[in-house]
């Protein structure tokens, strides 16, 4: 599917909101994470700051891009993900969907043979995961 | 002889020369707002060179905070050195072009030095991913160029500032969103980066059990930067708004070519004018 530059841009900025939803998540925990946790969770972040960079140059680099994803489900899959790390407070959920979200940016900046499905589908999983420890009142604390 | 037959057609010269006399007073509308418009643009193309370096700077100490109890990803700064030059050119020309156009400034073209035919390779070697359409609005500037010369050799006249107006509107949209997706996103993101590493740092480095002066004078420091980024930040958006005004401004010029008219002049492009002072005073007073 053809993906316009400011489509790219748009994901760009979704994914650097993912970032910031990652420290907002370490600060929120920062009393009561290990600092394994802490540094997973920060080297995190700096993955994700750095892959919406790399999102926002590729937005440079081409009017139009050829990605095999439609523009909306990998958007709404971020936003998504957002919204998740917001109102989890389970460190290892949140860090899954983290990594999930990387995996996705990764995906389009490396893209392989059906990589953006698996990767979609990995994070809308992370994503239905946490939001049922949150229903059922397990998502306090850290695993 | 000669008064029976030059006569009428003395009169007839004689009321043509008198109607098409009219016709260039009249036509001839106080183009002062656009002289404004120019002049007031002027500070906000000058300080573009100090928001290039500046993020350039941001992109280093955003790594700065990397170590390992700040164990993030390196950002690339290599885009910068061989990047910032020819961003930088053609933010000089968008302006220079303004101010021709508002025969105020750029007198002399001889200041621009000419190389506007290479831009669209010297942006190509700093970043040779850049896309071809980006290329194009870069090359745009080339139109402008060629505008600031014609101007100048064809003296400031209005039916030539309509012509050139007219023949430039597209290369300044072109430039003018350029500058503000290309450049100024770029830059923008760069700063916003630069404190998401540093509040990494700031809010996850100390532990609980540091020393209360330390703790304190690392709050301090991190609340300070705080305040400059978002200085910047602000700053990089008013740099916008103002490609904007840039454009708009160009564009009702354009729209109106032909049949300017002063208050009508002075209601289109007075509100921008005033909008342009406040983003130069903006971008002086955060880099």
């Amino acid at each position: 599917m053809q993906w316009t530059a400011l489509d790219l841009k748009n994901l760009a900025a979704a994914v650097d909101d993912t970032a910031d939803a990652v420290m907002d998540l370490r600060n929120r925990n920062a009393a009561t994470s290990t600092q394994e946790e802490k540094d997973r969770l920060t080297t995190l972040f700096g993955q994700l700051v750095s892959a919406g960079e790399e999102i926002e140059n590729k937005a440079l680099q081409a009017a139009e891009v050829d990605i095999e994803g439609a523009v909306a489900d990998l958007q709404n899959g971020v936003h998504d993900a957002n919204h998740a790390l917001k109102v989890i407070a389970n460190v290892q959920k949140g860090v899954t969907i983290g990594v999930a979200v990387f995996g996705l940016a990764s995906s389009i900046l490396h893209p392989t043979p059906g990589g953006i499905a698996s990767s979609l589908n990995t994070l809308v999983g992370a994503i239905a995961s946490a939001s049922t420890t949150a229903a059922t009142g397990g998502g306090s604390g850290t695993s | 002889m000669y008064s029976r037959v030059c006569a009428p057609r003395f009169r007839y010269c004689l009321t043509a020369a008198v109607a098409v006399s009219w016709l260039f007073i009249v036509g001839c509308v106080d183009l002062d707002q656009i002289t404004q418009f120019a002049k007031a643009s002027q500070d906000v193309g000058k300080a573009f060179s100090g928001i290039a370096d500046e993020a350039k700077a941001s992109c280093g100490r955003a790594n700065s905070f990397i170590n390992a109890q700040n164990p993030l990803t390196p950002l690339p700064c290599d885009f910068y050195p061989a990047g910032n030059p020819p961003v930088v050119k053609i933010n000089d020309a968008l302006f220079s072009y303004i101010a021709v156009v508002g025969k105020l400034a750029a007198t002399d073209v001889s200041k621009e030095g000419g190389g506007f035919d290479s831009i669209s390779a010297d942006l190509k070697q700093a970043d040779p991913k850049i896309s071809a359409a980006d290329q194009s609005k870069a090359t745009a500037v080339g139109a402008l160029a060629k505008a600031i010369t014609n101007l100048l050799t064809n003296g400031y006249r209005q039916h030539e500032l309509s012509k050139i107006i007219g023949e430039s509107n597209d290369a300044v949209r072109k430039v003018t969103e350029f500058l503000s997706q290309y450049a100024a996103d770029k830059y923008r993101q760069s700063m916003a980066d630069e404190w998401r590493y540093e509040n990494s740092y700031c809010t996850g480095v100390l532990p609980a059990t540091a020393e209360p002066i330390a703790s304190d004078l690392l709050k301090r420091k991190c609340e300070a930067d705080r305040s400059r980024i978002d200085l910047q930040l602000k700053a990089i958006d008013a740099y916008k708004g103002a490609l904007a005004t840039v454009a708009a401004t160009h564009q009702k010029l354009y729209d109106e070519r032909g049949h300017w008219d002063a208050s009508r002049l002075f209601k289109d492009i007075g509100p921008g004018t005033a909008s342009l002072g406040s983003a130069a005073a903006s971008v002086r007073k955060a880099f």
